[in-house]
C-alpha cells in the first residue's frame, strides 16, 4: 500500500521532465524529417523564361526546404504536345505544368489531365483566372505595343488600335518591314493573342490589313522581338507580353511600352497539377504557393513577372487596371480557336498575309 | 406514425429527385442544343469540300456551365469526321434529324451528357446530312439537381413542421373542452342531471350533445324506475292491507258461517298477493336478464312444448281444451330449423304468461290453441283462446304495467307487460288481435337464426 503510493508520487514528480524530453524529441524529429524529405523532387514544366522564374522557385524552396524543384523550359506548343502525349509515352517526369498559352492549358485540363487543388488562396482569385479548381492564373500581364522611342519620335504615339492602323498606313515607307509580332504558326501565346484580338474587336481587321501592308515580320520568341526593336531592326513590336517588355524598357531608356486605351488584352500565366504526378502533395503545395501571399510577394519582388494579386500588381505596374483591360477568361470558349479545322483555316489566312520571312527570329 | 411519416418523406424525396433531375437536364440540354445550332449554322460547302467554322459563341454558351468539360465531333452521315476534339462514338441507331437527341454515357472518367443533331446540307449535286455531336460533363447539372432537391426538401420540411405545429395547437384547442367535461363529470353530484354547460368547438359538439342526451335519458330511466318502485310499493301495500282487513274482520266475527266466508276471502286475497309477488319477481327477472343480453341459440319448439307440459300438469283436472300445432317443417325438417337466439328462460316465462292469461281470463271450458309456424325468416308463436278477448281500444294499455282488463281483481296487470319486455329484448314483434275462436290472439314473431329456409 505505502509502496504503491510512493511510486505514484515518484511518477508525478517525473512527469514534467518526460514532457520536456518529448518536446525535444519532436523538434529533432521535425528537423530530421525535413532533411530526409528534401529528397522530394517535383518537375515543373513551363514556357516562362527560366531567368524570370528562378527567383520564384528559390522563394518556394526557402518556405518548403523539404521539396526540391526542377524547372524545364520549353515553348508553349512543345509543352502542350509533351503533356498531351506524356501518358502514352510513359513519361513520369511531369508534376506541374505552367504556361502562358491559356487556351492550350484549358485544352489540357479539358482532356482531364489535371488534378483539383483546394486552396483558400484560389478562392481569392478573380473568376476569369481559374477553372474547375484545377487551372489557376497567378500573373497579370497586359499585352502591349513595344516601341523604339528614337525611331518613333517623329510620330504621335497611337493610343488605340485604329490610331495604330492609321499610323502604319499613312507612313508605310517608314514602317514597311519595321513591325514585328509572334509567328502564330509556332508560338502558342502569339496565336492566342491574335485570336483574342479577333474576338475582342472588329477593328482588328483594319489593324491586320495595316500590318499586312507594312509587311509585318514574325518571330517565335518574345526575346527575339524585343532584341529586334532594341537594335532598331524593328520600330514596333505588336502584341508583346508586357512583363518582358517592361523589364527591357527599364534597362534601356530608348525603349517604350504602350497599352492601348480602347482595349488591352490581359494574359495570365496558369498552372495545374498534372493528373499522373507521382508527387501530388508537393505539387499541390507548389501551386498553392504561387497563389499564396508569400508566393505573390515573391513574384512581385524577385521576378519581373506581375502578380495577379490586385494590390501587389498595382504597386508594380501602376498603368494597369484601367477600364480598357480585357483579361482572357479561362473557360472552354478558349477551345474554339484550337479546333483543328478552325486553326487550319485561320493559319491559312495568316500565312497568306504574312508569309514573308515567317522563319525570322529562330535565334531564340 | 413515425414510420408512415418516413415512408411519405421517402416517396416525396424520390419524386422530388426525379423532378430536379428532369429540370436540370431540360435546362442544360438547351445549352447543348443552342451550341449545336450555332455550330451547324457555320457548316458550309466550299469548293466541294465540307467545312465548319466553329463560332466562339457556341462554346461560350456551353461555358454557362462554368466547370464542365466538353467534347465534340462534327461528321457527315456516312461517318466521315469533318472536325473533332475527340473520336466520339455516335448515338446508336441514329437517324439524322434536326431534332436533337440526348443520352448519358461515361467518357474520359466522368459522366457525360451527349447531344447530337443534324442539318441537311444542300449542295449542287446532292444533299447530305451533317451531324454535330457535343458532350458535356455533368457538374453543373448535378449542382442544380442538388440545389433544387435541397431547396424543395427544406420547403417541404418547413411546411411539415408548420403543419405539425398547427395540428398540435388544434388538438389542444379541441381537447380543452374534453378536459372541462372530465372535470364536470368527476365533480358532479349523483343526483345532478343538468346538461353540460360547455360551448364546444365544432369538432366535439356532437360528443357534448350525446353526453347531454345520455344524461337526460338516464334521468328518464331513473324516473321510470322510481315510478315502478312506487307502483310496486302501492300494489303490495294495498294487497297486504286488504288481506289484513279480511283477517281482522274474520277475527271479530262470531257467526260460524260468516267467519268461514271471511276466511275464504282472506285465503283468496293471500293467493292473489302471492301471485302478484311472483309476477313482480318474474318481471324483475326478465328485465334483469334482458340487461345481461344473453345470446344463446335454442330450439323454440322444445321450449314451447316443455312450457305447455308444465302448464298441463298444473291444470290436469280442468275442462280447458289445449291443442298444440307445430309446423311439420319445423318438426321433421332440419334439426336447427326452429333455432332462435336469446334467453330461453325469459322466453319460457313469456309463453307461460300468455297461456296463463288465456286461462285466467277465459271460461272454465276454454279452448286454447297454441301454434308455432315458420314464416320466411320468422318463427310465429300464436296463442288463441275462446275467452272474452281484449277490446281493440285496450290493446295498447294492457301492455302497461299494472293494467288489467279483469274486473274481479284476479289479474296482477303484469302478465303482458312481461311478454312485452321479453319481445323487446329479443327483437321480436308482439301482436294482439281477435281470434277466430272468439277470444284474444297473442302472436310473437321471432327472428330465426338461420335464413336459408
Amino acid at each position: 500500500m505505502s509502496e504503491r503510493a510512493c511510486c505514484m508520487i515518484d511518477r508525478l514528480r517525473l512527469l514534467p521532465r518526460f514532457a520536456f524530453v518529448r518536446i525535444w524529441m519532436t523538434v529533432l524529429f521535425i528537423f530530421s524529417s525535413h532533411l530526409a524529405l528534401a529528397e522530394t523532387r517535383i518537375n515543373i514544366w513551363g514556357s516562362t523564361d527560366t531567368a524570370a522564374f528562378q527567383s520564384v522557385l528559390v522563394a518556394f524552396e526557402r518556405v518548403f526546404p523539404e521539396i526540391e524543384t526542377i524547372y524545364h523550359e520549353v515553348s508553349s506548343n512543345e509543352l502542350f504536345d509533351l503533356v498531351y502525349s506524356a501518358r502514352d509515352r510513359g513519361d513520369r517526369s511531369i508534376d506541374v505544368v505552367i504556361s502562358s498559352a491559356m487556351d492550350l492549358q484549358v485544352k489540357l485540363v479539358n482532356e482531364g489531365l489535371a488534378l483539383p487543388v483546394h486552396s483558400d488562396a484560389a478562392k481569392e482569385l478573380p473568376n476569369w483566372a481559374r477553372w474547375r479548381n484545377e487551372l489557376f492564373g497567378f500573373t497579370y500581364e497586359p499585352i502591349v505595343l513595344f516601341y523604339n522611342k528614337n525611331a518613333l519620335s517623329h510620330f504621335p504615339l497611337p493610343r488605340t488600335h485604329s490610331e495604330l492602323a492609321d499610323l502604319l498606313i499613312d507612313n508605310l515607307d517608314t514602317f514597311e518591314g519595321k513591325v514585328g509580332t509572334y509567328n502564330a504558326n509556332s508560338s502558342g501565346a502569339g496565336y492566342l493573342f491574335i485570336t483574342q484580338d479577333a474576338i475582342q474587336s472588329d477593328r482588328v481587321f483594319r489593324v491586320i490589313e495595316a500590318l499586312s501592308r507594312a509587311k509585318m515580320r514574325t518571330y517565335e520568341f518574345t526575346s527575339a522581338i524585343l532584341d529586334a526593336v532594341a537594335s532598331n531592326e524593328l520600330i514596333l513590336g505588336y502584341n508583346v507580353i508586357g512583363t518582358y517588355a517592361l523589364q527591357r524598357s527599364r534597362q534601356d531608356d530608348n525603349l517604350g511600352v504602350l497599352e492601348f486605351s480602347d482595349y488591352t488584352i490581359v494574359m495570365s500565366r496558369t498552372a495545374f497539377v498534372y493528373k499522373h504526378t507521382t508527387q501530388r502533395a508537393a505539387s499541390e503545395r507548389f501551386v498553392e504557393f504561387l497563389l499564396s501571399d508569400a508566393g505573390q510577394m515573391a513574384i512581385a519582388e524577385n521576378s519581373y513577372l506581375i502578380p495577379i494579386n490586385a494590390r501587389l500588381r498595382k504597386e508594380k505596374f501602376p498603368a494597369s487596371g484601367t477600364n480598357a483591360d480585357l483579361p482572357i477568361k479561362l473557360d472552354i470558349a478558349l477551345l474554339t480557336y484550337l479546333d483543328k479545322l478552325k486553326r487550319q483555316n485561320f493559319l491559312e489566312v495568316w500565312n497568306s498575309i504574312f508569309q514573308n520571312d515567317s522563319t525570322l527570329g529562330r535565334q531564340d | 406514425m413515425g414510420g408512415v411519416f418516413l415512408a411519405i418523406l421517402t416517396v416525396f424525396s424520390i419524386a422530388l429527385w426525379g423532378y430536379a433531375q428532369q429540370a436540370a437536364n431540360r435546362s442544360y440540354d438547351r445549352l447543348l442544343h443552342g451550341a449545336g445550332l450555332a455550330v451547324l449554322e457555320r457548316v458550309n460547302i466550299i469548293s466541294n469540300e465540307i467545312t465548319v467554322d466553329i463560332p466562339y459563341s457556341s462554346f461560350e454558351i456551353l461555358s454557362l456551365a462554368p466547370d464542365d468539360r466538353i467534347f465534340y465531333r462534327i461528321f457527315t452521315q456516312d461517318g466521315r469526321t469533318i472536325t473533332s476534339s475527340h473520336d466520339l462514338r455516335s448515338a446508336s441507331n441514329y437517324k439524322p434529324s434536326e431534332r436533337p437527341v440526348y443520352w448519358d454515357d461515361a467518357y474520359s472518367g466522368e459522366p457525360v451528357r451527349f447531344m447530337q443533331q443534324a442539318r441537311l446540307l444542300t449542295g449542287d449535286d446532292q444533299s447530305l446530312w451533317v451531324i454535330t455531336q457535343i458532350g458535356q460533363t455533368c457538374i453543373a447539372r448535378h449542382e442544380m439537381i442538388a440545389d433544387l432537391f435541397w431547396r424543395g426538401f427544406a420547403v417541404a420540411l418547413f411546411i411539415t413542421i408548420l403543419g405539425l405545429l398547427f395540428v398540435w395547437i388544434g388538438i389542444n384547442r379541441v381537447l380543452h373542452p374534453l378536459i372541462d367535461i372530465e372535470k364536470n363529470l368527476r365533480h358532479r353530484d349523483i343526483s345532478d342531471f343538468t346538461p353540460l354547460a360547455i360551448s364546444p368547438p365544432r369538432e366535439v359538439a356532437s360528443l357534448i350533445r350525446s353526453i347531454n342526451s345520455f344524461i337526460s335519458r338516464l334521468q328518464d330511466n331513473l324516473d321510470h324506475s322510481q315510478a315502478f318502485i312506487a307502483d310496486v310499493t302501492h300494489q303490495i301495500r294495498t294487497a297486504l292491507s286488504s288481506l289484513q282487513g279480511h283477517l281482522e274482520l274474520a277475527a271479530r266475527e262470531t257467526d260460524e258461517s260468516q267467519f268461514r266466508n271471511r276466511l275464504d276471502r282472506a285465503a283468496l286475497q293471500s293467493k292473489q298477493t302471492i301471485h302478484l309477488t311472483n309476477q313482480l319477481l318474474a318481471h324483475a327477472m326478465v328485465i334483469h336478464r334482458a340487461d345481461q343480453k344473453i345470446k344463446d341459440a335454442f330450439h323454440l319448439a322444445q321450449v314451447v312444448k316443455s312450457t305447455l307440459e308444465t302448464i298441463l300438469r298444473e291444470h290436469l283436472k280442468s275442462d280447458i281444451e289445449f291443442s298444440l300445432f307445430i309446423d311439420p317443417a319445423l318438426e321433421s325438417g332440419k334439426p336447427d330449423a326452429d333455432l332462435i337466439v336469446g334467453d330461453s328462460i325469459s322466453v319460457r316465462e313469456a309463453i307461460r304468461n300468455i297461456i296463463d292469461n288465456a286461462i285466467k281470463h277465459g271460461p272454465a271450458n276454454n279452448q286454447i290453441v297454441i301454434s308455432l309456424k315458420a314464416k320466411g325468416r320468422q318463427l310465429v308463436l300464436t296463442v288463441e283462446d275462446a275467452g272474452p278477448g281484449i277490446p281493440a281500444n285496450e290493446r295498447a294499455s294492457v301492455l302497461e304495467r299494472f293494467y288489467t282488463t279483469a274486473r274481479n281483481g284476479e289479474g296482477s296487470g303484469l302478465g303482458l307487460s312481461i311478454v312485452q319486455e321479453v319481445a323487446k329484448s329479443h327483437g321480436a314483434r308482439l301482436r294482439l288481435s281477435q281470434s277466430s275462436l272468439g277470444g284474444a290472439e297473442v302472436a310473437l314473431h321471432f327472428r330465426r337464426r338461420i335464413s336459408n329456409v
